[in-house]
């Protein structure tokens, strides 16, 4: 697995934000998949605080009308890349 | 008593907008009543149908094709293909209707709809008997088992202009209605589906979900602007930038609202926050303006009936009175004060669930020795929307005790903050105090730990 530096600050606001204290930021798997009944279980409400966070902290904001918003969602891998590719500045500058 | 008319506006009002690749599709109640007849035809014959369709617009139009047909809308909370399997078994002669195929579901829908945009049918004079059952909806009741709640025409008809009666200042017409809350659930079903048939308003129907798709709705659009939608939503909008124009009225309902929320959502907003309370067994009953308004004004169609433990709800289209999960006590100004729960049951994102049922979940777990879930804000914590828990459980790694919890509760239960301890705080009879429990709870230092 491994996370790369900005996977592991992505992971560290997705604990923070969802009080997961039962989960280490550094376990969670890049490439596992983060909703449903797979993974870290969440739900509709975790991505709305996500979006919300990641909102505030990068200035990304995500939208449901975007189709690829399952995909960026889909793993940390993705949405770390998301959040990268929109904020256009390194993650960990901010 | 005259029929009420599926729909009372004339045809050339909008009555819906619907994203396109390069704007909005802008649809007139004439349009709409053609897309109606339109998916009528392509109705099997049957009794039931359950709709999955995924578009607000399309749902919307099955819903009333539905009940154009005589057959009734199976609404389940949960909307995948098992739930739409399962409903096909208990209810006979029932139709799965979806405007794509079913993700992830061996399922199939028994009808995949596409609307015509060149459709033409008459016009809505429609008006279905006022005893027709079209609804029925469900809950996930405080015993886990799904509970079933039916819906005459009469009830839905009527209760759409009460609702639409009460709206606080009603912004100028025509208002544009952005919605969070889904379509199936009742209160959905009210404010964003039955209130359009009679109200001047233009549903948006994208998939209205982040701050962002809200606040492009509402930029998008020069008139007024009604936001329906639930606290959780209204304080990620709240904390999102905000729209270019007001909105003009809030309406927030399934769970309570807290005043800091309320005053941050009236400037943020630029906004009136019209709170509404009910339950899904009859739908929205009682109302306030929580900005100026500590208690509620039932909606004056129902008699409300006093007990020693319980408030009763009455009406005429209700085959037996329901009793309320809150205590209400009235005041000197004729209103009335919401006091508390009377049962443990808590909501968590539109679902309802018994504590002590959880609490049976949890300690029912291979390895967990002795657990509780709390609301937080009931123990001095900030709200986060969430359940959280506090379990002992010695020879579980925090990955074994969240997969079994996985395994046994609805994912909307899974609790956030899950704190260890050694041991809880049960008093001699083994019950765990309020107080005892907020104590234990201070000690870990609030949720974010």
């Amino acid at each position: 697995m491994g996370q790369t530096p900005e996977q592991g600050e992505i992971a560290t606001l997705i604990v923070e934000v969802l009080n997961l204290t039962d989960v280490s930021a550094a376990d969670i798997d890049p490439e596992a998949i983060l909703f449903e009944d797979s993974g870290l279980g969440l739900d509709s409400i975790d991505a709305l605080e996500i979006a919300v966070a990641i909102a505030e902290r990068y200035n990304v904001h995500i939208s449901a009308e975007d189709e690829a918003t399952r995909e960026i969602f889909a793993t940390l891998a993705n949405l770390t890349a998301h959040v990268q590719q929109e904020s256009g500045v390194r993650l960990g500058a901010a | 008593m005259t029929p009420r008319p599926l729909l009372a506006r004339p045809a050339g009002e909008t009555l819906a907008r619907v994203p396109v690749q390069d704007g909005y599709r802008q649809i007139s109640v004439g349009q709409f009543c053609a897309d109606i007849a339109h998916v009528a035809n392509q109705l099997p014959a049957g009794l039931h149908v359950v709709n999955l369709c995924q578009s607000r617009y399309t749902f919307m139009v099955v819903f009333f094709a539905v009940i154009t047909r005589s057959q009734i809308n199976l609404l389940p909370g949960k909307r995948d293909g098992e739930t739409a399997a399962r409903l096909r078994t208990e209810y006979p002669r029932t139709t799965v209707v979806s405007d794509q195929p079913l993700a992830q579901s061996r399922v199939e829908a028994d009808l995949i709809l596409a609307l015509d945009p060149g459709s033409h049918g008459e016009a809505g004079t429609f008006a279905p008997a006022p005893e027709a059952v079209v609804a029925i909806v469900f809950t996930s009741g405080s015993t886990g088992e799904p509970q079933s709640h039916t819906k005459t025409w009469a009830m839905l008809g009527e209760w759409r202009e009460v609702h639409w009666r009460y709206v606080a200042h009603p912004p100028a017409a025509p208002i544009l209605l952005v919605a969070t809350v889904p379509p199936w659930h009742m209160y959905g079903l009210e404010w964003t589906m039955l209130l359009p048939t009679i109200a001047p308003l233009i549903v948006h129907c994208g998939p209205d979900f982040f701050p962002r798709d809200v606040t492009s709705a509402i930029n998008e659009f020069a008139g007024s602007c009604m936001f329906v939608t639930t606290p959780l939503h209204l304080r990620a909008l709240t904390r999102a930038p905000a729209p270019g124009r007001p909105i003009d009225l809030v309406v927030s309902a399934t769970a309570p609202l807290e005043q800091s929320l309320v005053l941050a959502a009236e400037t943020h907003l630029r906004s009136t926050v019209l709170e509404i309370y009910g339950c899904s067994e009859v739908g929205s009953l009682a109302y306030r303006l929580p900005r100026h308004e500590a208690n509620w004004c039932f909606f004056d169609c129902f008699e409300l009936r006093f007990t020693e433990s319980v408030v009763e709800v009455q009406h005429a289209y209700l085959k037996a009175p329901v009793a309320l999960a809150d205590l209400f006590s009235l005041t000197e100004d004729g209103r009335y004060e919401l006091l508390g729960r009377t049962t443990d049951v808590v909501k968590v994102g539109g679902k309802r669930e018994s504590l002590a049922r959880l609490n049976g979940l949890l300690t029912g777990i291979d390895g967990v020795v002795d657990g509780a879930f709390y609301l937080p804000e009931t123990h001095d914590l900030p709200a986060t929307g969430r359940l959280g828990a506090v379990v002992v459980a010695p020879d579980l790694s925090d990955r074994q005790l969240r997969d079994a919890l996985a395994q046994c509760i609805d994912p909307v239960f899974l609790p956030r903050p899950l704190f260890r301890a050694v041991a809880l705080p049960r008093d001699a009879t083994s019950k765990l105090q309020h107080a005892a429990l907020t104590e234990l709870l201070a000690g870990f230092g609030g949720p974010s730990g």
